[in-house]
Formats: structure tokens, sequence, C-alpha cells
């Protein structure tokens, strides 16, 4: 071989090293093999995919596993979640719900972007699995000492978010949103009205001086909108990423004799407390200081728990823990 | 005995007993020279002093004075009146007390008391999700408000 061939070679060579390396670096990262990224493309999946279904909640409530079913619809940016006339609707940023124009009557909430997804959980790839008879990746989501606290199964055709598990730090399922049919076939939701009663929420700069609104909750959750209900009530939307966490704030006391059923007595940040289990997640009420807190999260519960206490903030010091134990026999603290 | 024979008696008694000035003396020796019932009352009351000083003297019992000084039917009169000063004492706290603990309740009474609230569970759960849909999967998220009777 000549001179001229060898360096021709080699300039082939290094051009198909050079076309490499470029492939390598350069090429967007699949999905299927980055679980943080799975989840967020599953965020919005369902807003963009053309789908039918039978959605199925389960939700733990002390030794009692409850289950119920519910029909889930999709097409054109317009989600219906429901049955008949009891149906939650959700169509270009706007929510609502068919028989109640107050409790979840959004419109377009301008907030900050949520975390990404991997930013308080270490997140890996499961092998895969099959849920209501479609192929799935399954991500595990695990805690700072490595237990694992949820798993999420997208789907691997269209990368819609087709189960959602939640485990307390023993392993036991909390809470549970799966499909249990899904079809894409002959799918076209019917859209209930916007109901005209009543008003939603308001997005507010300032929630005034008598709420407690920190940025961040930990242990992971930041601060993504501040909301004012028409009947004063002040909304804090939290997120870590994976889940999502509501603090609702009433001037007041709680008005213990009047909850509803089926709370459980808890104790946070020291003081009563009264925890819900719903499916929506856990829902928990608490004073801090004059307010009434009402927590609500899909979170685990301790970590639900962990992040509303948190709500506390700095203690106010040493002088603070002596009033504390001088007026706290007393309620006076 | 009379008024009268009382004050003869009086005299008489002062005049053995030489506590009388010598112009009531005088009088009295007038009223003996001229008076037999004088004399006679003169007589018994000399003979009665006569008959006390005969008789032998007597020393009271040594426990008599212990018996007054520490007897049950004895006042100490300091002690009693330290007793009362006490007992003024305890009444005065008890009074004040009293009217600390009327100034703190009424103070109490006095502060506006925060209301008393029932926070709308099942509406907040709601709420969440509804919001929660925006940030994240709309159909898991929004499921629970899909549940007739789940959470209202």
């Amino acid at each position: 071989m000549n001179a001229a061939g060898r360096l021709g070679r080699a300039v082939l060579a290094l051009a198909v090293l050079l076309a490499l390396v470029i492939a390598l670096s350069g090429a967007p990262a699949s999905a299927g093999g980055d679980p943080a990224e799975l989840l967020r493309r599953a965020r919005e999946a369902a807003n963009e995919a053309v789908l039918a279904g039978i959605v199925e909640v389960r939700w733990r409530d002390g030794d009692d596993l409850h289950v119920e079913r519910t029909g889930a619809r999709s097409r054109q940016g317009t989600v219906v979640v429901g049955r008949g006339e009891h149906v939650a609707v959700g169509a270009q940023g706007a929510r609502w719900a068919a028989d109640d124009g107050v409790a979840t009557r959004w419109g377009h909430v301008e907030s900050a972007p949520p975390p990404g997804p991997g930013s308080s959980w270490d997140l890996e790839l499961d092998d895969p699995a099959r849920v209501a008879g479609r192929d799935a990746h399954v991500i595990i989501a695990r805690d700072d000492e490595g237990r694992e606290r949820a798993r999420f199964f997208v789907d691997m055709e269209n990368g819609l978010l087709l189960r959602r598990d939640v485990v307390d730090d023993d392993g036991t399922l909390e809470r549970s949103v799966r499909y249990a049919r899904l079809t894409a076939d002959g799918v076209s939701p019917a859209v209930p009205p916007v109901p005209d009663r009543g008003k939603g929420p308001v997005v507010t700069d300032d929630v005034g001086a008598r709420f407690v609104a920190p940025t961040r909750l930990e242990p992971g959750f930041e601060l993504l909108g501040r909301y004012r209900h028409p009947d004063g009530t002040v909304q804090l939307f939290y997120a870590d990423g994976l889940f999502s966490l509501s603090i609702f704030q009433q001037p007041g006391l709680v008005d213990w004799d009047a909850l509803p059923p089926g709370g459980r007595r808890v104790f946070v940040d020291g003081e009563r407390g009264s925890a819900y289990s719903t499916p929506a997640g856990t829902v928990v009420v608490w004073e801090l200081d004059d307010l009434v807190v009402t927590g609500v999260s899909d979170a685990p519960s301790d970590v639900a728990q962990e992040a509303i206490a948190a709500l506390d903030g700095d203690d106010g010091g040493p002088l603070a823990d002596v009033v504390d134990y001088v007026l706290g026999p007393f309620g006076w603290e | 005995m009379t008024e009268r024979e009382a004050m003869h008696e009086d005299a008489l008694s002062a005049y053995l007993d030489g506590e009388l000035d010598d112009a009531a003396r005088a009088d009295v020796e007038a009223r003996l020279e001229t008076s037999p019932e004088w004399r006679a009352i003169l007589e018994e009351l000399r003979e009665t002093r006569d008959a006390l000083r005969a008789l032998p003297a007597v020393d009271p019992p040594p426990e008599l004075w212990s018996r007054i000084l520490g007897g049950d039917d004895v006042v100490d009169l300091a002690a009693a009146r330290r007793e009362r000063r006490d007992r003024r004492s305890i009444w005065k706290m008890v009074a004040a007390a009293a009217a600390a603990a009327i100034v703190i309740v009424v103070g109490v009474a006095a502060v506006p008391q925060p209301d008393k609230v029932e926070p709308a569970v099942a509406t907040y759960a709601d709420a969440h999700a509804a919001r929660s849909s925006l940030s994240n999967d709309a159909v898991s998220s929004l499921a629970s408000v899909g549940i007739p009777g789940s959470t209202r």
C-alpha cells in the first residue's frame, strides 16, 4: 500500500471514529433508558393521547383496602374522568367538575415549573411489566435510605402513565391508580359545560402576613403557586418532582368536634392533628399559631406529614422552647 | 343593813384603820360620845378585825400560779392577738388570690378568641387533585374526583 492509500484509510478511519463520537454524544437520549425523562413525558401524555379506559383507585385506610373504579377518556387535549353527571374535566389547562363549580374549578394557572422527577428521589428502571394489556416501563423511586416508596408504569408505546403505586415506609401499598382496561378506539368524550355557579380560586402573589408561605418544605417540596379561594382560604401548592402537596390555611382554631368521621389521631410537630386516607391522598388537619392548616398530598403518608410539619419552620429558639414548656399544658403556647 | 347603817360602818371602819383626817375623826368621836348605836357598830367592827388578824397565815399551793398561767381557761392575750393577726392575714391572702383570679378570668374573657373552624376536608382533597392535575398526569390526578361519593 502506498502512502496515499494509507493516508486515505487513516482519514476514513478518523471520519468513522468522529461520526461515532458525534452519534453517541449528540443524539438525544432514549427516553426508554432515562426514568426521569419517562416520568416527565408522562405528565403530558394523557392530554395528548386518544384513549378510553377504566381507572381503578385503591387506597388503604388502616387495615381496610378500598377499591373503586371509574371511567377515563381523552381526545384532543380534553380529559374526562368519571361517569354520568359525576365527572371531572381537564381541558386546555382548565379544570372543573360537573357537579362542583367551586372546589375543582381552575382556570389557566401560571406557575413555576415543577422540579424534575429525580430531584428528590432516586429513580431506577426495573424489569418491564404489562398493565391493562400493554407493555410498560417500570420505574422505581427510592428515598434517601434506599427504600422503595413508589413504582410507576409508563406505556412503552405512547408514554402514558398506566399505573402509579405508593407504598409506606414498610413497603405496604398505601395508594394505587391504574388502568384496568384501556383502548384507543372510538373515543369521543362528551365534555360537560363549565358550571356557572361559584367562583374558583385566584392566583395571588401575597397571601398576607397572617398566613405562612415558605418557598420550600422539607424534604423537597418547592412552592409552585399561591391561591386565594372565594371564602378567603389560602391554598399553597408544592411539588417535589414526583408528588404534590397543597396546604390550605384558614384563620382560627380547629373545631375538632365538627371534623368528618374517620380521622385518626396524629401528632404534627408535637401538636394534635387528625389524618384521613382518601383516594386523593393523605389529608392532615392541625393548628399552627391560630391557623387551621389542612394538608393534602399524594406522597407517602410519612413524607406528606413531614412536609406539612415543616410549615412550622424555625421554632424560635430556646426562648420559644421555654414558653412552650411553661404554657403548653394550658394550651396557650 | 340600811343605807344609813352602811354609811356609819364605812366611817367607823375608816376610823379604826386610821384613814380619816382630823376633822372627820373629830366628827366620828363626837358621834360615838352621843350615840350608843355608833358605839355598838364600832365594837362589832373592832371584834371582827381582831378575829381576822388572829387567823393563821396560809401560803398558796406551789402549783397555783402554774395552773393559772397554763390553764386552758386562761387566755394568753399575746397568743390570741397573734392568732387573730394570722387569721386576718390568711383571709387577706385568700381575698387577694380571688381578686387576682377574677382579674385573670375577666382579662382572658375580654381577649378576642379565634373562631372555631371546620375545614372542608373533602372539598380540599378535590381542590388539590384538580390543581395537581395541571402539573401532573391528568387522569391519575383527577381519578379521585371522578369517584362518586369518595370524598364528597
